[in-house]
């Protein structure tokens, strides 16, 4: 143990004696815990520091309505344990799911002059037939109705003729005649 | 809940093992015990705010969040005994929110056409009229300027250690910073405030 310092307290070392006495070199500790005077000064300081605070809590308004809380719910828990596990876990699972579906966008878009051959067949396409497949059979474009032959008895249009049975659908050399 | 020691209070003269048998309590759903937390820890929350924002009204609402926050994360303050630093610390936090809304509002103020002259929200005090409300006000100027010499780290280890009356161990929990580097942020932070001539003026303000 170090013999207490006569030197009284400087500026520096008061100061720091307000923030923590124990702080002090263990020369100028003693020597505080044995000199009046610099003891009588650490007190000014400090008192001195902590009126103001005293002022501003006696000048601070006070609070006006009280804080309640009703019905509260238990405590919750803290993530730890398997509950932090299980976090983890799904996490890193959406974490990987992202990292597949990004990776897998870039793996398998077609290159630079794929793509424009595609556009230029779509373009072609449209030129042709600017109708998807679906709305050309509903607007008859690709199998037009069967128009009426002019020439032929209107009649048998209507009503077809009937041959003997069979015949129509045995050939003329096939036939078997009596 | 337990029963409260002869003279309850927050800190010095609490009994400490109430006070941690209190929180225990309210962690475990306890609203009894809880609401006896807000009661003695309400004046010096809603006091800490009113210092560092000047708003009577905002201190009010910012305090009222700070206990329902604590409210709905009590389960996450590992040790009953840090409970105070605890409060002060979501305080600190929610006074930060309020600055940078705050700035936010006062930047889109600036593009308003209306005449806000005469509307300082930092002195809105709730004070009484006459020459009461002017020393209250003169006060709270010179508390700022006083601390204005000080960084925020150092204003605000000023203000927790001697208008809140914190330790230097709950500095250190309220900042999440070591206590040498709390007793460093003091240190500087007197060595300014001693310099200063409003010093001896809020002192001797003292009755």
């Amino acid at each position: 143990m170090s013999m207490p310092s006569e030197k009284h307290l400087d500026y520096d070392e008061l100061l720091k004696a307000v923030v923590d006495a124990s702080d002090l070199p263990d020369g100028l500790r003693e020597h505080l815990d044995h000199c009046p005077q610099c003891q009588e000064q650490l007190q000014r300081t400090t008192q001195r520091l902590e009126s103001i605070g005293r002022i501003a809590a006696r000048l601070a308004p006070e609070p006006s309505r009280s804080v309640r809380v009703h019905g509260r719910r238990q405590a919750r828990r803290p993530l730890g344990g398997g509950r932090m596990k299980s976090f983890m876990a799904m996490a890193a699972v959406a974490m990987l799911v992202v990292l597949v579906s990004v990776w897998s966008r870039h793996f398998f878009a077609p290159s630079g002059s794929d793509q424009v051959g595609q556009l230029i067949a779509d373009v072609n396409r449209l030129v042709e037939n600017p109708l998807p497949a679906g709305y050309s059979s509903l607007a008859a474009v690709a199998d037009p109705l069967p128009t009426a032959d002019p020439a032929a008895d209107p009649t048998a249009f209507i009503v077809p003729e009937v041959g003997p049975p069979g015949a129509g659908d045995i050939p003329e050399n096939e036939r078997i005649t009596g | 809940m337990t029963q409260p020691p002869s003279s309850p209070g927050i800190g010095r003269d609490a009994d400490a093992r109430w006070l941690t048998e209190l929180v225990r309590s309210a962690r475990q759903g306890d609203d009894l015990a809880f609401n006896r937390l807000i009661d003695l820890h309400h004046e010096a929350i809603y006091k800490m705010i009113f210092y560092r924002i000047k708003d009577a009204m905002d201190a009010e609402d910012l305090s009222q969040e700070v206990f329902l926050q604590a409210c709905r994360n009590i389960g996450r303050l590992r040790q009953a005994a840090n409970f105070r630093a605890w409060l002060f610390r979501i305080a600190v936090n929610r006074v930060k929110d309020y600055r940078r809304r705050k700035r936010w509002s006062f930047i889109r103020g600036l593009f308003r056409t209306e005449d806000l002259s005469g509307q300082d929200g930092r002195l809105a005090v709730q004070a009484p009229e006459g020459p009461e409300r002017v020393r209250r006000q003169q006060f709270w100027q010179e508390v700022d300027r006083l601390l204005e010499p000080l960084s925020p780290a150092e204003q605000e280890a000023f203000r927790l250690r001697f208008f809140d009356q914190l330790s230097i161990k709950e500095i250190g929990q309220v900042l999440d910073k070591p206590e040498n580097t709390v007793k460093t942020h003091l240190y500087r932070a007197l060595r300014k405030v001693k310099a200063s001539p409003f010093l001896d003026r809020l002192a001797e303000a003292a009755p």
